[in-house]
């Protein structure tokens, strides 16, 4: 059912030969020449984050984060011109979650970026689930500026006009966004969970990887659960140490000539006890890291999904062309082969006339022609769909181990660090004790 | 047995080899499993003379240990006698048996009992004693030894000992420190002992849940084509890892061990001050009966009466007594005088030599107490860098796993 229309666009997304890194040149190329800011020759930070009072849509005063968003084109600092103080504007979480709705809707074909969580998940014990806590909302001010990183890396997203505007117009972006009118192109809920269950020949690669998607899912879930639960414990026995601290500077006070040693064993142990604040924070980071992936699945069905809605389409428009053949079929030889209420009532209340029949001919003709040009876009908008986010799984994969191999080789060379610090504060301590 | 002041220790070589199971009848007649434990000897000029001569052997119980223990507690009462290890498993913690038929808890015994013995046998007091060489030498009779020494009968009873305790109005100073320097030892040891098996909990905690990390890994291997052989063999890094706490935290029951017996310490040092308030208490009574004695005889000498008496009483109500009856009283006050201060004497030599003997041993203690301790914690601290130097070597295998993907 698929037709082979091909724009020359299409030729250069779809193509699958060449390799991302050429990919994305082909991007630039063809694109570059379009107007409008170019993120991608820009460097983006976001510098600061700071609380705000306001008051929200019901009219109530609530307090909130802004996020200062500084742009800089590239290189600018080194030449050393005037275009080296960077431009900025603020911005808080709901704008960021409105730009990417608008991406999501928009590039349907797009594995588009996750933001960082709303609200703290995978607490331990000892870190705040507090939206304002100062550790997480540096924690989130990381996240959001990687989001807009990945944005603008992005061949397909990063010349997008709205995303160029929500780094440079503070004030009527929102304005702008909603008059886009993307919000008409959303597909209703209910239609993409029909979708679902009643396609019948989805891509096999997409089921394949919506499957793989869950799995992921799953697997970094459990990791972020079981992370929980070490950094729990190893925060329980750091801080033990704390009490050998205490007990041995009690000891000191009763013994002469181990007094000293056991008083400098004290403050070993507690200068153990209090690295593990540094560590565990440090391994925050990897753990923010995972739960990107983590949300990158939902984005990853996301895009299955939009593949379901369409081959449904097609599918839906075919069977209504072949039903609307069958009946022109029926009303030309007069055999009767579906039931029909026109069938019935013919036989009732006797045939129609050859004027009417003639007259229903001919609209169902035309009916046809423009099932065929239905059938025909759909088929169009299906290929080019699966080719554009087929390109784009593949880019995503790339990512995806390349990330996920550097964040293990960071986690397990932060391990590695722990030890070789762990082994200079009992260095300290033996020395300690050698010289008692 | 050698000249006097050498220690046994350095005349033969003494070790608690193995353990082992046995059946019998207990003293009420039951059948019991208890464990015995074999000492070897050898003397160490068989030893020096490169004569590979099989060591001389005999079996032992705990029961047994016990005795000799209460044998030189009793018969050596001014000498701080080294504990024996624990009889029950005490600050356990979580994954530990408290159970005294485990296997790794008799080997912790074994080494207790031997870590007793080559304490007892150097020291310069006890090496000498002859039960001690019996118990090492002759496994049958030795019992019957023991109690022919008739030392339970020397036993203070703890009744008394208690009363001491309360009533005694001049102990030495020393002694009395002492007393307080085990109660805060004891303190000090229990807290530690408590802290490490929080400790010892957690961590083994934090090893076996990168057990889990392991089983994730395992499973999200199955599902990624590029990174899967990586992933598979960091699920293995993190398996091995898990498992090395096991050999970590029976190296660091060692540790606890040793923390364990100056606990136990503390208690010796305590019996040998109950020891010393009990001589002076009875001294300080030798003396005031002597006084009292001295008095009434005065009284009786001079007819003045300074204090209540019976007789007095009696007297004014019933006629002073015959010359006869005086002259008999004053002379068995004047025995009684007599035998009043050679108790003294006596008691006031206990005390003196016991003093002595005691502050020679408490200096000993304390300096052996200095250099156990300033080791077990260097050794602590040599474990928990070991500790250290195994982790880094999984992450890095790890590291170079993840490096291949």
């Amino acid at each position: 059912m698929m037709a082979d229309s091909e724009t020359e666009e299409i030729a250069v997304i779809g193509n699958t030969d060449i390799t991302s890194a050429e990919l994305e040149n082909n991007i630039r190329n063809t694109m570059v020449e379009k107007e409008g800011v170019s993120p991608r020759k820009m460097e983006i930070t976001i510098g600061e984050a700071e609380k705000r009072t306001g008051k929200n849509s019901v009219n109530m005063i609530e307090t909130y984060t802004v996020y200062l968003i500084e742009t800089r084109p590239e290189g600018a600092g080194s030449e050393g011109s005037a275009a080296a103080v960077p431009d900025s504007l603020w911005r808080r979480y709901s704008d960021f979650e409105l730009l990417r709705t608008f991406l999501l809707i928009t590039y349907p074909y797009v594995v588009v970026p996750p933001l960082p969580e709303k609200r703290a998940e995978f607490q331990w014990h000892k870190l705040s689930a507090d939206n304002l806590d100062p550790d997480f909302v540096e924690r989130r001010r990381v996240g959001l500026e990687n989001f807009l990183l990945r944005v603008a890396s992005h061949p397909a997203l990063y010349n997008d006009k709205i995303f160029s505007l929500f780094l440079t117009e503070e004030k009527s972006w929102r304005e702008a966004v909603l008059e886009s009118g993307f919000q008409d192109k959303a597909d209703s809920r209910l239609k993409s969970l029909s979708a679902a269950f009643r396609v019948k020949n989805p891509d096999k690669r997409f089921t394949e990887l919506k499957h793989y998607s869950d799995e992921l899912q799953a697997v970094i879930s459990q990791l972020l659960r079981v992370r929980a639960r070490v950094a729990d414990r190893l925060y329980g026995v750091y801080k033990v140490h704390g009490n050998y601290g205490r007990i041995f500077s009690e000891w000191s006070a009763i013994e002469k000539e181990m007094g000293d040693g056991l008083q400098s064993a004290g403050h070993h142990m507690d200068a153990y006890a209090a690295s593990v604040d540094d560590i565990l924070e440090e391994e925050e980071h990897y753990a923010d890291q995972l739960k990107e992936y983590l949300f990158y699945t939902d984005a990853i069905r996301a895009v299955c999904k939009k593949n379901e809605l369409t081959q449904y389409d097609l599918e839906t428009a075919a069977q209504d062309l072949s039903n609307k053949k069958q009946q022109k079929e029926e009303l030309i030889t007069g055999t009767v082969r579906t039931f029909s209420l026109k069938g019935m009532t013919s036989k009732l209340f006797g045939q129609e006339s050859p004027e009417q029949r003639e007259a229903r001919l001919t609209l169902l003709e035309s009916n046809i022609t423009e099932g065929e040009d239905t059938v025909n876009r759909c088929n169009t908008e299906c290929q080019e769909f699966v080719k554009a986010a087929w390109s784009d799984v593949e880019r995503f994969k790339e990512q995806k181990d390349r990330d996920l191999r550097e964040a293990l080789i960071s986690y397990a060379v932060m391990q590695i660090s722990m030890c070789k610090k762990g082994i200079q504060v009992w260095s300290n301590a033996k020395e300690c004790f050698n010289k008692m | 047995m050698g000249d006097e002041g050498s220690a046994l220790l350095q005349r033969m070589e003494i070790s608690v080899a193995e353990a082992e199971k046995r059946h019998g009848k207990n003293s009420v007649n039951i059948q019991e499993i208890f464990t015995v434990y074999l000492i070897e000897t050898r003397s160490m000029n068989t030893i020096a003379e490169g004569r590979n001569q099989a060591p001389d052997s005999l079996w032992r119980r705990y029961s047994e240990f016990e005795l000799l223990r209460n044998y030189l507690i009793v018969s050596y009462p001014f000498i701080i006698v080294s504990p024996l290890p624990e009889k029950r498993a005490e600050f356990v913690w979580h994954k530990l048996s408290a159970d005294n038929m485990d296997p790794d808890f008799v080997e912790r015994r074994r080494v207790g009992l031997e870590n007793f013995l080559l304490r007892v046998a150097s020291h310069p007091v006890l090496s000498n004693d002859k039960i001690l060489y019996h118990f090492l030498t002759e496994e049958h009779g030795w019992k019957e030894a023991v109690y022919e020494t008739g030392f339970q009968s020397k036993a203070d009873s703890r009744l008394r000992a208690l009363s001491a305790t309360f009533r005694v109005k001049n102990p030495d100073k020393r002694f009395t420190e002492m007393k307080h320097y085990s109660d805060e030892l004891q303190a000090h040891t229990s807290q530690l002992l408590r802290m490490r098996a929080k400790v010892a909990d957690r961590l083994y905690g934090v090893y076996k849940v990168h057990g889990n990390y392991g089983r994730v890994f395992s499973e999200w291997s199955a599902i990624e084509t590029e990174m899967g052989d990586g992933l598979q063999s960091a699920g293995h890094h993190m398996d091995a890892y898990a498992a090395s706490i096991d050999d970590i935290l029976e190296e660091e029951e060692h540790y606890a061990d040793q923390l364990k017996e100056y606990l136990y310490y503390a208690e010796a040092l305590r019996a040998v001050c109950r020891k010393h308030e009990l001589t002076q208490f009875e001294l300080e009574v030798a003396t005031q009966d002597l006084l009292s004695t001295k008095e009434q005889r005065e009284e009786l000498a001079t007819g003045i009466v300074r204090t209540f008496s019976f007789k007095g009483m009696t007297n004014k109500l019933f006629g002073q007594e015959t010359p006869e009856q005086r002259e008999a009283k004053l002379k068995l006050l004047e025995e009684q005088i007599v035998d009043g201060e050679k108790a003294v004497k006596e008691k006031t030599a206990e005390r003196v030599e016991h003093v002595a003997a005691g502050w020679v041993d408490m200096q000993r203690f304390k300096e052996q107490k200095n250099k156990d301790l300033r080791e077990a914690l260097i050794s602590y601290a040599v474990m928990q860098i070991s500790m250290c130097k195994k982790g880094i070597q999984v992450w890095s295998n790890a590291k170079e796993c993840f490096e291949k993907m």
